[in-house]
């Protein structure tokens, strides 16, 4: 219990920095957001914490950048303590940097990830792909992501919505059904795909500044990390704040 | 280059050359992230020496097993060719080199393993694991520690860190001192209270440990002591000789759940290390309050020390108060963990491996009943005697006296319904001179050589208890020159009263009517069918009255000798029957409360079979 507290107080600090814009849950969060005018940046920092077997805490740090209006460019990371779950030795850290590109309803997403995990060091493709509709302050994507490396690839079909609630709280759900690769383990090491499931309650209290907190069984921010299912059941909770300038 | 791996095998065992290269597996990767420990290097216990025989290898073999069974692929290291562990069948590769850091690493850089167990391989095998993370070896190939990690080992067997840590969790230690040098060992001298028990940190069953009953024994034991000690560390103890002297085997797993599989006592008090005692399992003598103010304690330690998988905690218990102390703990598979496995039928090494890989108690299946889990603690109805066999017979010159070094070279287990058979079984099952109580050598013993053998501790203190009580000594006496608790003195009494109410059949044989009752007492006690035909002087067959006079058997003239020769010819015909009337118990885990799929069983005198083999 106690080592519960002190991740949650850990978490909490982090969001005490003065960081910032528009609400990052995942790598599909942003095909929700209608994209960056130019010049225009955002920063958002976030963390997630899992009990259970894999009890840790993984941080995201995402920027962006408007190249113009119809491309953005995406600058993530994520990462937590590396750590053997019993059979599994998981955690380390994650940069991606990817370009996406709206055209009416079209998204198309590629990049390049750095991950140095124990499974991976080498550089990995990262893909999103899909059209998005939107509707009063309603909007939704439906499509498909990726990651490719040397050893794992991982496909899944992406769905995110988001509901306004109220002028300034809306709820952002996303989730990504496994098609290709096994995205998570049982505790015993039989590898397993699982539908991987976000929730976000976004508070927007000012134009540029918005915060969230989150529930979600995927690791993290980066498209690896969000394809990625933790060990075991249950969610991660955690919060993020975004800010836009 | 693989220099010996044999066609047509499915396990090759390798030895290494410089240069040499072996294939690398590729790892299970998954989620991104995420990789499977699917290669484990397991270290085996070396050469078999005093305080480190074949138990390991019992351990070792479970283990490579166990984690067979859940999909890993096993490495194995181990120097000791005369083990099941380095079979073919037991691991994936085997290799027979030297326990060194040098030869480990080179294995390791070969073999390339996720994960290393280092608590089945005995002290040789953690020191070894130790020396690697010191090294740095593990962590420059990225292997990982499964199971009890390094930071717990040390606090358990760091002596320092141990009873820093035992205050913290307010269990009581003894009074001791931390020696590191001989300059420490000198300043203390005027200090200690004497007796005083040395215990060298990181040795094999106490090797360079004693107890000093004078300034000038301790000067030469600590000194002895630093210079085998891993670390040059001893702990100089406040003496608890007398105490009585538990051992819990408890288990515990990556989630903090653990149990007891059973507890042990020893018959011979503080002073005698646990290898070179008598042991008993399930305790005999501790009221329910002990048994449950101990299991608390153990259960207490296990969790602070962040045990994963097995470990043994040993207590000295103050046989006329409530007052103990934590002596010691094994964070690791010990010797004790063998004798609790078969005493209980709890596969401790196989449950190790699997919580080690990552499994939980209440995950783990228990492989004797098949309907129950791990997390169920064993429950026991029977009783246990282990008695250490020791090679003075080889060794006639030897010092026989036992101390807090390990003496012991091997050791006998025996299971029955009351301690006194298992007891009489387990010596049986030593295969020394003596088959029963009788000693010859104890008969010829003055009073005062007699007092000495009950006092001092020695490996045949047993028979020297049993003559005692054969003269006629009282049970307090007894107990307060050796300390033996009296409640095993009692069941000693017993043993012997019976005994001498079968020698006196030859009196009393006209009095036929009490043979049966007799002679089944006596075999339900655990005499055997050749113990009773010697104590009566009795042949198998063709037994006659002349030798049956010459034997000390009352013939008080030629009219009695036919009915003397029918009367042994009826005991012996009892004997025999009894002898063949005994029934098949089972040690199932669960005192027959589930079914059990693969129990196993002992032979016992009682009334009906547990299970029937078909």
């Amino acid at each position: 219990m106690s080592n519960i507290t002190v991740r949650h107080l850990l978490g909490l600090s982090l969001l005490a920095l003065p960081m910032a814009s528009f609400a990052q849950l995942n790598h599909l969060s942003e095909t929700l957001n209608g994209g960056l005018t130019e010049k225009e940046k955002k920063v958002s920092l976030s963390f997630r914490s899992f009990d259970g077997n894999e009890a840790s805490i993984y941080g995201d740090l995402a920027l962006a950048y408007g190249w113009s209006r119809d491309i953005n460019l995406y600058l993530r990371a994520s990462g937590s303590e590396r750590k053997t779950v019993g059979a599994i030795r998981t955690g380390g850290t994650d940069v991606e940097l990817q370009m996406a590109w709206r055209k009416a309803n079209l998204y198309v997403a590629l990049g390049a990830a750095l991950p140095s995990t124990p499974a991976q060091d080498r550089v990995a493709g990262t893909w999103t792909i899909g059209v998005t509709g939107q509707e009063g302050k309603s909007s939704a994507f439906f499509g498909a992501t990726g990651v490719t490396s040397d050893d794992v690839t991982l496909v899944g079909a992406a769905v995110a919505l988001r509901t306004p609630l109220s002028e300034q709280l809306s709820l952002d759900a996303s989730s990504i059904f496994m098609i290709r690769g096994e995205n998570t383990a049982g505790i015993g090491g039989n590898l397993e795909d699982q539908t991987v499931l976000s929730f976000a309650l976004r508070y927007q209290f000012s134009e540029k500044q918005t915060f969230w907190v989150s529930a979600s069984n995927a690791l993290g921010g980066t498209t690896g990390f969000s394809m990625s299912h933790r060990i075991g059941a249950g969610f991660g909770l955690g919060a993020g704040i975004e800010v836009k300038f | 280059m693989i220099l010996s791996a044999r066609g047509g095998r499915t396990t090759p065992i390798y030895y290494q050359v410089e240069g040499g290269k072996l294939p690398v597996g590729l790892p299970g990767v998954f989620r991104y992230d995420a990789v499977l420990v699917k290669k484990i290097l397991v270290i085996g216990s070396g050469p078999i020496i005093i305080g480190q025989a074949a138990e390991f290898d019992y351990a070792g073999s479970q283990a490579c097993q166990s984690l067979r069974e859940e999909g890993y692929s096993v490495v194995l290291i181990n120097s000791n060719p005369a083990t099941i562990m380095t079979d073919e069948e037991t691991a994936d590769a085997v290799y027979i080199e030297p326990l060194t850091p040098e030869f480990c690493e080179r294995v390791i850089a070969k073999e390339r393993p996720d994960g290393l167990l280092p608590t089945l391989g005995g002290q040789t095998g953690l020191n070894l694991a130790s020396e690697l993370d010191r090294l740095g070896i593990l962590e420059k190939y990225g292997v990982k520690l499964l199971g009890t990690q390094l930071d717990a080992i040390k606090k358990a067997e760091d002596r320092e860190l141990f009873r820093a840590l035992m205050r913290e969790i307010n269990e009581p230690v003894p009074e001791s001192w931390i020696v590191e040098s001989e300059d420490d060992l000198q300043r203390i001298l005027d200090e200690v209270p004497y007796p005083c028990i040395v215990r060298p940190a990181y040795t094999l069953g106490g090797t360079g440990g004693g107890v000093a009953r004078t300034r000038e024994e301790l000067w030469e034991i600590g000194r002895k002591g630093l210079k085998l000690s891993m670390l040059s560390q001893l702990m100089i103890e406040r003496s608890l000789l007398g105490w009585k002297e538990v051992e819990y085997e408890v288990m515990r797993d990556g989630k903090g759940n653990c149990i007891t599989v059973c507890n042990m006592e020893n018959l011979d008090p503080m002073g005698v290390h646990t290898g070179d005692s008598i042991v008993v399992a399930p305790s005999q003598t501790l009221s329910d309050i002990e048994y449950h103010m101990l299991r608390t304690a153990s259960l207490k330690i296990i969790t602070s020390l962040g045990i994963e998988g097995g470990c043994n905690v040993q207590l000295a218990v103050n046989p006329d108060s409530f007052d103990y102390y934590v002596i010691e703990v094994n964070p690791r598979v010990s010797r004790s963990s063998a004798l609790a496995s078969k005493a209980t039928g709890y596969p401790i090494a196989r449950i190790a491996a699997k919580i080690a890989a990552g499994k939980t108690l209440d995950e783990i299946e228990n492989a004797v009943t098949k309907t129950t889990k791990a997390c169920f603690e064993p429950a026991l109805d029977y009783c246990v005697v282990k008695i250490p066999r020791w090679p003075f017979d080889k060794f006639g010159g030897g010092d026989r006296k036992l101390s807090t070094q390990m003496k012991a070279t091997g050791e006998v287990m025996a299971i029955d319904r009351t301690f006194e058979s298992a007891l009489m079984k387990a010596i049986r099952g030593l295969e020394v001179k003596q088959k029963d109580l009788r000693h010859a050598g104890m008969a010829l013993l003055t009073s005062e050589q007699l007092e000495e053998a009950c006092r001092v501790a020695t490996d045949e203190r047993l028979w020297a208890l049993a003559e005692a009580l054969r003269r006629g000594w009282d049970v307090d006496m007894i107990h307060k020159s050796s300390r033996v608790d009296r409640w095993f003195l009692r069941k000693i009494e017993r043993i012997v009263a019976i005994e001498r109410t079968v020698v006196e059949i030859k009196l009393n044989w006209r009095d036929g009517l009490e043979f049966p009752e007799i002679i089944g007492r006596a075999m339900d006690l655990g005499f055997s069918g050749s113990s009773l035909r010697d104590l009566l002087s009795v042949r198998r067959t063709g037994n006659d009255a002349d030798s049956l006079r010459s034997s000390g058997w009352s013939v008080r003239n030629s009219d009695e000798e036919g009915a003397v020769v029918e009367a042994v010819e009826r005991i012996l015909v009892l004997i025999r029957e009894k002898s063949q009337s005994s029934v098949v118990k089972m040690v199932d885990t669960c005192a027959g409360e589930f079914e059990s799929a693969t129990p196993y069983y002992y032979r016992t005198n009682e009334l009906e079979d547990d299970y029937l083999i078909v």
